[in-house]
């Protein structure tokens, strides 16, 4: 009885609606750059980073976040967030206490298949669904990172 | 993968996911009173399921009225709950009888567990998103994996009943059970007063 009872309790922990981010690419043909926009739950993301960092929560999107924030939420989102051989550059970030849009570039070096890797929230969130949005030469392709899958090739070739 | 195929491909893994059990748990309780000889009703069911689920996501992408989500979250165990209590009053009966609620109730309850993820549509696709293509694959997702699901509960059912010559009323009360049990604990977890 006890262990039917462990049982319940054990998949009732795990129940929730439904987890999901998602990246936004859009490649810019003039500056041979990918513009990245990342958007994330808040309260998912601040979980995520507490235990990433084993730091207490920091009230993001509220105005007594701690002023390295920014800093810290990028630092997680950069070694998250992966295409191989190439930097990923920082360019800012907006939200409120139910959503974050974390933005950032990825300058191209050359035109050929890369490995894009994104594991954010994942690693607490066995459920969590990352969806990215890749719009190129005016063709739009989705791919889906889970816990299943974090890394898919992109045909980054206008 | 095209946008079409990525959102029916994250309906169907959102039913058929253990993580996320909560919705089986749902056409566990719903259907515990039917045989795959109703597959008809069955459908129905789960249809009228789908379409309050897709309603919401509707209304939620427009922007309209929502409930706070730990509010939905603690209302899913309460709808679990109020369909076993209800397979437990019908236990009895026969089964064409006073069914006819059901359909409404399980259209209702689609529109609580939409909700569920109401807030996705709302506030990650952004303002000028195209959610139609998104949303009506969604919710084809969902059907798809609610109709396998129930399949295979009701082949599970057919093979107790028919070869270990389980009784209908036991098959009912194991199922009621389980789902009520698991709602409670649930409801427990999610309170939000």
């Amino acid at each position: 009885m006890y262990k039917l009872l462990f049982f319940l309790f054990a998949i009732s922990a795990n129940a929730h609606p439904f987890y999901v981010s998602i990246l936004e690419i859009h490649y810019n043909q003039t500056e041979n750059t990918l513009e990245c926009a990342l958007k994330l739950f808040t309260d998912d993301l601040e979980n995520a980073i507490s235990d990433y960092e084993g730091t207490p929560m920091m009230n993001l999107g509220t105005s007594t976040e701690p002023d390295d924030a920014d800093k810290r939420v990028w630092n997680y989102v950069n070694t998250h967030v992966q295409l191989n051989n190439h930097q990923l550059h920082y360019v800012g970030r907006e939200g409120d206490v139910y959503a974050q849009w974390i933005y950032f570039e990825i300058p191209l070096q050359k035109n050929s298949d890369a490995v894009f890797t994104w594991s954010t929230l994942i690693h607490i969130l066995p459920s969590q669904k990352n969806i990215l949005q890749l719009h190129m030469n005016d063709s739009q392709q989705t791919f889906i990172f889970d816990r299943r899958k974090t890394k898919h090739t992109l045909s980054l070739q206008p | 993968m095209s946008n079409f195929n990525a959102y029916l491909q994250l309906g169907w893994d959102h039913i058929l996911d253990v993580e996320g059990y909560d919705h089986m748990l749902f056409l566990v309780a719903l259907l515990a009173l039917y045989t795959i000889k109703q597959w008809k009703p069955v459908l129905i069911l789960i249809t009228a399921f789908t379409i309050g689920h897709f309603i919401t996501l509707l209304l939620a992408g427009l922007r309209g009225p929502m409930l706070d989500g730990d509010l939905v979250e603690f209302l899913i165990p309460i709808t679990i709950l109020i369909t076993v209590v209800g397979n437990l009053l019908l236990a009895n009966k026969k089964h064409q009888k006073g069914f006819g609620w059901r359909y409404a109730m399980a259209g209702f309850f689609g529109l609580i567990h939409g909700m569920g993820f109401s807030n996705f549509f709302g506030e990650l696709m952004g303002p000028d998103a195209d959610i139609v293509v998104p949303l009506l694959a969604f919710n084809l997702g969902i059907e798809l994996g609610q109709i396998v699901f129930v399949l295979a509960l009701l082949i599970i059912q057919f093979i107790l009943l028919n070869v270990v010559r389980m009784q209908t009323r036991s098959w009912n009360l194991v199922l009621s059970g389980a789902a009520g049990g698991i709602a409670a604990l649930l409801l427990i977890e999610t309170y939000p007063f």
